[in-house]
């Protein structure tokens, strides 16, 4: 396609030379596009995409009903639809013989045509279900010869194997045989299996079939429920469910604590440090090396460091005790403390993460021209004004940048949490996404916490985007 | 033409190029690197490669055909042969995930040949249920099973548990590993645990008066709390609310107050459990619990006299320091003495690639020495008749003295672990943790609480259909969470 207008428009070039030059340009601004597109194809499949199929996670259920059918066969027409989890009533039960080479994408059962020598001499045949035998012998082709009667596990379980007159568990028993007698496979049958069913909360409904794999069957053998449906929905379910989960509330809260009273304090340090190192005293970029030291730790190990820090026997504790502040241990990060849970994590991100927010400051105000601050200095201007008139205002595109990044970050705060939490007393949006995923294995409903992140950081970047403008910026707006 | 106009040519011609190129690199990457009619030279090395590639694929392909021919004339000793070795096959194990319990295990299965891979359990569990093919034999914990069965990813393990004629595996375990079904073994049983308590030495003086630390009562437990942080001036009992407290409360609080896990969740007995959870037992607790994963940690460490926590996550306390730590059952209330056996399993998924060399991996666990090895190193007890316990470290037999204790107690109230949940069995923990927490550190009401936490409960296991499991009485259906009062 790209190819085609390339070389069609070249044809075009010679024969009208008259255009060449708006054509020119419009080529000059396509190249980069062209060049940049490998690099929007692999965000595209390795970003976008996997994370659309992720997010949609939270809107779609993709069990959620189960269509039943006028008769018991793929092509029989829908009769009506049933909710998964709906109660049922079993009515009826039909096995389907499938020939060789019917493929089918239902669970299917194997019954196996037997005849087995019995310990009297006389000999057993009939169906018995692929569970119960031991295949030892097969033909070239796989088709099973020969084997042996499984024994019966559990300890109620009855020790013999019933063979029956059709491959049917509810067709009339033939005969019982002895476990590990040997035994011949005359037959193969493959079934598939559908149940008729009605819904029991609304029993004017018509009853329809609807095939095994979907169906659980209580033990009375009458009754059930629909294990799970074979297609989609849009919902709101998982939605629902994240917003009232017992944790919701208090993570939104503590993640949006958390980055009330980081960011702030962070930008004053970050400010601090880029003045000092901007300053360039004897040693500044020794300075830029022991700031920027914490950026190298992981924060679970920053996580870890602060909760030895303020633990009962901890560095905090020892510190107080000698100085005679305290005369026993004080325990600060308990479930009555959650406070101190919350300054902990507050000044472990501090020491953790402000010294990235302090290498885009510097890289802001090496930016600024030197001739601009010295304009500045000879016109008198004290350095609290040149920092607050000239500084500030050349900052803000870092500032910006830098606001977005650590707000998006503050709100992956995650293993300090975990580390000096435990994560249920005191809990943040991401921890409630894992919890989600790994522990309860709901994978909509982290994918809906997913989503809720995701959203927060997008309204706080247009936020920031909108609120930290330069003037010309507000100007051609 | 002017030099510089030639030369901006020369430089569009460039960027052409350029364009060319980057367009090119898109057609392939989006026909997936299939063959494209690029005449460059690589294209005839290309091709050779290829047809290299067919050809050896073709002689892989024949190679295994011969194989097998190889097989049918000598089964029985392809057979023992495959037996004998389990090094072909990929065997994942969900537990002893910690560096420290991967490295003593890995050095207790190297004689036989075998590695395993320490995996995490949600992927490893999607990957086996999207079809990887690629793991042999998944060693977990009961409960990891019942999601993969519900989507047929597992074999049946019967003819791997008959051929392993000679061990005597405890009926019980195999009746777990049935998952409820007749005739299809979902998992061969590999070791087992449950919890017990430690007492360092020094409590044990506060003990209450008359009371038997192999017999305690709930009340008398809380009382000797009380009495140490009374006589100790600080909380020196211990409970893990960082690591497997949901086991505490669902196998031994509820079940010794109620008689029962989920049908009893919000009866009069629970209430009054809360209580005295609220009440009596917490306020005696080192706050610093809701930390604590690894209770042996603090025990070595002094924070803690004593705790409750799973026999894995106590034996160093007992084999660092075998004469200042003893071992004793979970304490009994009016309904008896509940207690969880936990149980880990063997399972070959239905697409292993390699299901005898799995078979092999599976005989190797399970023979008696090796459980003794890992009864000794990690303190996971045997599954299977025949261990000689004679040698343990003595850590290890403090906790078999007193596991023996809780398991032969007359009121001991086995609670099994939640069944049927499918993969919704976190959910269950995360309920009864609420219910805990919700009273215990909100504050709140515990009529309310426990009402709400077991309507939940009561939606999870109608929207799975769990039929009840021990300690509560068998039903047919969804287990129901009786109403309160």
């Amino acid at each position: 396609m790209l190819l085609h207008i390339m070389t069609g428009e070249s044809v075009q070039t010679e024969d009208a030379p008259v255009t060449t030059a708006r054509r020119q340009s419009w080529r000059r601004k396509m190249v980069p596009y062209l060049l940049i597109a490998p690099a929007f194809i692999y965000l595209a499949m390795f970003f976008a995409y996997p994370m659309f199929q992720g997010l949609i996670l939270a809107i779609y259920d993709d069990e959620a009903v189960l269509p039943v059918v006028d008769e018991p066969t793929l092509s029989g027409s829908e009769v009506g639809r049933l909710p998964q989890g709906a109660s049922i009533e079993i009515l009826g039960r039909q096995g389907n013989l499938l020939g060789d080479d019917e493929g089918t994408d239902l669970l299917t059962e194997l019954w196996y045509f037997v005849s087995v020598e019995q310990p009297d001499g006389s000999t057993a045949e009939g169906w018995v279900s692929e569970a119960r035998v031991r295949v030892r012998e097969e033909a070239d082709d796989g088709t099973p010869l020969a084997g042996t009667i499984r024994p019966r596990l559990g300890e109620n379980a009855d020790p013999l194997t019933r063979l029956r007159v059709d491959p049917n568990e509810t067709a009339e028993v033939v005969a019982e045989v002895e476990e590990r007698a040997v035994t011949n496979i005359v037959e193969v049958a493959t079934l598939e299996v559908w149940f008729q069913i009605r819904d029991m909360e609304n029993p004017d409904t018509a009853a329809g079939w609807a095939p095994s794999r979907f169906i659980q069957v209580f033990d009375d053998d009458v009754t059930g429920r629909v294990d799970r449906g074979n297609a989609g929905e849009y919902t709101t379910d998982f939605i629902t469910k994240m917003l009232d989960d017992r944790f919701f509330g208090p993570a939104l809260r503590t993640t949006l604590l958390l980055m009330v009273l980081i960011i702030p304090a962070q930008f004053v340090l970050a400010m601090l440090m880029a003045l000092v190192i901007h300053a360039r005293i004897k040693f500044s970029s020794g300075f830029l090396y022991v700031f920027s030291l914490p950026m190298g730790m992981s924060d679970l190990a920053a996580g870890i460091l602060f909760f030895s820090i303020f633990t009962g026997n901890g560095l905090l504790n020892s510190v107080l005790q000698r100085l005679g502040i305290i005369d026993s241990p004080q325990a600060f990060l308990t479930a009555e403390t959650r406070n101190w849970i919350i300054a902990a994590i507050v000044l472990a991100e501090l020491w953790r993460a402000t010294s990235i927010v302090m290498v885009i400051l510097v890289s802001g105000l090496q930016a600024i021209p030197d001739e601009t601050l010295e304009a500045a200095e000879l016109f008198g201007a004290s350095y609290w004004q040149r920092v607050r008139h000239v500084m500030l205002p050349l900052l803000r595109p870092s500032i910006q940048v830098a606001l977005i990044l650590r707000t998006i970050l503050a709100l992956q705060v995650f293993a300090v949490v975990i580390a000096l939490s435990g994560g249920d007393v005191v809990t943040v949006l991401a921890n409630e996404t894992f919890r989600q995923y790994f522990q309860l294995r709901n994978n909509n409903v982290a994918s809906a916490y997913a989503l809720f992140v995701l959203l927060l950081s997008i309204a706080s970047a247009v936020f920031y985007l909108r609120a930290v403008r330069s003037e010309s910026e507000v100007r051609n707006a | 033409m002017s030099r510089e106009m030639r030369e901006r040519r020369g430089l569009r011609g460039l960027l052409k190029l350029l364009a060319l190129l980057s367009a090119f690199a898109m057609i392939a990457a989006a026909c997936g690197g299939s063959d494209d009619d690029a005449a460059d030279g690589d294209a005839d090395t290309s091709t050779e490669d290829a047809a290299a590639t067919d050809d050896e694929e073709a002689m892989e392909e024949e190679e295994p055909a011969e194989e097998e021919e190889a097989m049918e004339d000598e089964e029985a000793m392809e057979e023992e042969d495959a037996m004998a070795d389990g090094s072909g096959a990929s065997f994942v194990s969900l537990q002893f995930a910690p560096v420290e319990e991967a490295e003593k295990f890995r050095a207790i299965i190297e004689p036989g040949g075998l590695e395993v891979t320490m995996g995490e359990e949600g992927p490893t569990l999607d990957q086996i249920t999207a079809g990887s093919g690629a793991i042999d034999v998944l060693g977990a914990l009961h409960g990891s099973f019942p999601p993969l069965a519900r989507d047929g990813a597992l074999t049946n393990m019967s003819d791997v548990l008959d051929d392993l004629g000679d061990r005597d595996f405890a009926d019980s375990f195999v009746e777990s590993g049935l998952l409820g079904t007749d005739d299809f073994l979902h998992y061969v049983p590999w070791a087992q645990a449950t919890y017990i308590m430690a007492a360092h030495n020094d409590a044990l003086p506060y003990l209450p008066e008359g009371a038997d630390i192999d017999a305690l009562t709930w009340d008398e437990y809380a009382s000797w709390c009380q009495a140490i942080l009374e006589g100790e001036g600080k909380p020196l009992c211990g409970l893990p609310n960082a690591g497997l407290f949901h086991r505490f409360l669902e196998g031994y609080m509820w079940p010794s107050f109620t008689g029962g896990m989920v049908s009893e969740f919000r009866s009069a007995e629970a209430e009054e459990m809360l209580a005295f959870a609220r009440d009596d037992l917490w306020p005696t607790m080192n706050p610093e619990s809701i930390n604590y994963e690894f209770m042996q940690e603090p025990l070595l460490a002094g924070e803690v006299w004593v705790a409750f926590d799973h026999v894995a996550r106590l034996v160093e306390a007992f084999s660092e320091q075998p004469e200042n730590f003893v071992g004793f059952p979970t304490p009994a209330a009016s309904a008896g003495r509940g207690f969880m056996p936990v149980i880990l399993g063997l399972g070959i998924p239905a697409d292993a690639p390699n299901p005898e060399e799995a078979a092999a991996v599976i005989e190797y666990l399970t023979r008696p020495e090796i459980q003794a090895e890992v009864l000794g190193e990690l303190a996971f007890f045997p599954v299977v008749d025949g261990v000689d316990f004679s040698n343990l470290p003595e850590g290890v037999q403090i906790e078999a003295e007193a596991v023996n204790k809780l398991a032969n107690s007359p009121d001991a109230i086995p609670a099994l672990l939640p069944v049927g949940l499918g993969d919704r069995g976190g959910e269950i923990n995360q309920i009864f943790r609420n219910a805990f927490d919700r009273v215990v550190f909100d504050g709140e009401d515990i009529a309310t609480v426990l009402n709400e936490e077991g309507d939940s409960l009561q939606t999870l296991l109608d929207e799975t259909g769990a039929p009840c499991w021990a300690p509560d009485p068998a039903s047919e259906g969804p287990c129901v969470v009786n109403p309160a009062g």
